[in-house]
């Protein structure tokens, strides 16, 4: 009887520390994914998708997390619209939003530039976001340029509003920034380069060398 | 059906199982919980619920899918998950009849589902596969390697 009580608590004081060997090993796992900036992303809208269209595989996929106040985003803007003038399909860009608690107008901008997108002309006007941000981005009220820029591509005001009211639209954006946290993202540009973390502008023209490398490979097989 | 072969697919179902719940879990830790919670509130959950559920489910759900796996506490493991599974049947199929835009979403098991639909029937399949998971093929448990050791220094 008294043989079996203590085979018990040996038993169950054995599982408990296997128990426990697996949620610590469960734990680091999960902490080491978090430092190598692992995780599930959202799919974006296809407005946001340039470069390389359909299932074609591209020999670059970014995933940008982009703030539209943001000056070193807007660098990063004007590389990477160079570099898909380049490649083309060679390159397939994600653009997510990321608007920064510092940038007043940011999140207001994505949501505008988003809207714009669902008429077909989202890198249209967040070109002219990037290209115009010391218009808006420090602006006290409401930046009149939002507007502006939609007359400018000739986009459905009626349309635009419906889609500035729709909640979902706001909650995509919120909700694509808190993926970007998850992933350890803390400023912007933030790129996820065929996978690999790597911040700041420099880091796509980086790439584009390694791609040129590649492209230069293949004629010479 | 002689008990190997019963043991055979109860290791089998195990895996199975326990492997989708381990990878569901795992891809919601190193998601936003932001997006859990937006989840679960889809599902037509209580506000006050999501936020805490969003932090405790996949935790839950990567340990209790790696329990399974190694057959740790097994019968409590399984007991668990079903239970967890079948509360979770109730919310899909609640959301699902009162067409909430909860579409593509779950709680446990899958990450991101195509439909409510799919999402239901990955649950009951999940439940059924824990049936044998929990009876059959218990000689391939941590449960009985350690059960087996103490018994041979016991004897």
């Amino acid at each position: 009887m008294q043989k079996n009580i203590t085979k018990n608590k040996i038993f169950n004081a054995r599982r408990i520390l296997a128990a426990m060997g697996i949620i610590a090993f469960s734990t680091i796992t999960v902490i080491i994914a978090k430092a190598n900036h692992k995780g599930p992303m959202m799919p974006v809208p296809e407005y946001r998708i340039a470069g390389a269209e359909g299932n074609s595989k591209p020999i670059l996929e970014i995933y940008e997390y982009t703030d539209l106040a943001c000056p070193a985003c807007a660098i990063a803007n004007i590389s990477i619209t160079d570099i898909i003038g380049l490649y083309g399909d060679k390159i397939k860009l994600h653009f997510k939003h990321f608007p920064l608690a510092m940038h007043k107008w940011s999140e207001k901008a994505s949501l505008y530039a988003d809207c714009a997108g669902e008429q077909g002309q989202f890198f249209p006007y967040a070109r002219m976001l990037f290209e115009n941000q010391e218009k808006w981005a420090e602006s006290e009220t409401e930046p009149k340029e939002f507007n502006i820029y939609a007359d400018l591509l000739s986009l459905d005001k009626e349309k635009m509003q419906i889609c500035l009211k729709n909640t979902s639209n706001q909650e995509r954006i919120k909700l694509e920034k808190a993926e970007g946290k998850a992933k350890g993202i803390e400023g912007t540009p933030a790129f996820f380069i065929n996978g690999k973390f790597r911040m700041g502008a420099g880091a796509v023209i980086e790439e584009a060398k390694k791609i040129e490398n590649k492209l230069l490979q293949e004629k010479r097989k | 059906m002689n008990k190997e072969i019963k043991g055979h697919i109860g290791f089998i179902a195990r895996l199975i199982a326990g492997l989708s719940l381990t990878t569901a879990g795992f891809q919601k830790t190193l998601a936003s919980h932001t997006f859990l919670a937006w989840q679960l509130q889809g599902l037509g959950l209580p506000d006050f619920s999501c936020s805490f559920l969003a932090y405790v489910i996949p935790y839950a759900e990567l340990n209790l899918g790696l329990m399974l796996i190694t057959g740790l506490f097994l019968p409590a493991a399984a007991s668990a998950l079903a239970i967890a599974l079948a509360i979770e049947e109730i919310i899909m199929l609640q959301a699902w009849l009162r067409m909430l835009p909860a579409a593509g979403l779950n709680i446990f098991g899958i990450y991101f589902a195509s439909s409510a639909a799919w999402a239901i029937f990955q649950n009951a399949l999940l439940i059924v596969l824990l049936y044998p998971a929990t009876f059959s093929g218990k000689r391939l448990t941590l449960d009985f390697l350690i059960e087996n050791n103490i018994s041979r220094r016991f004897k």
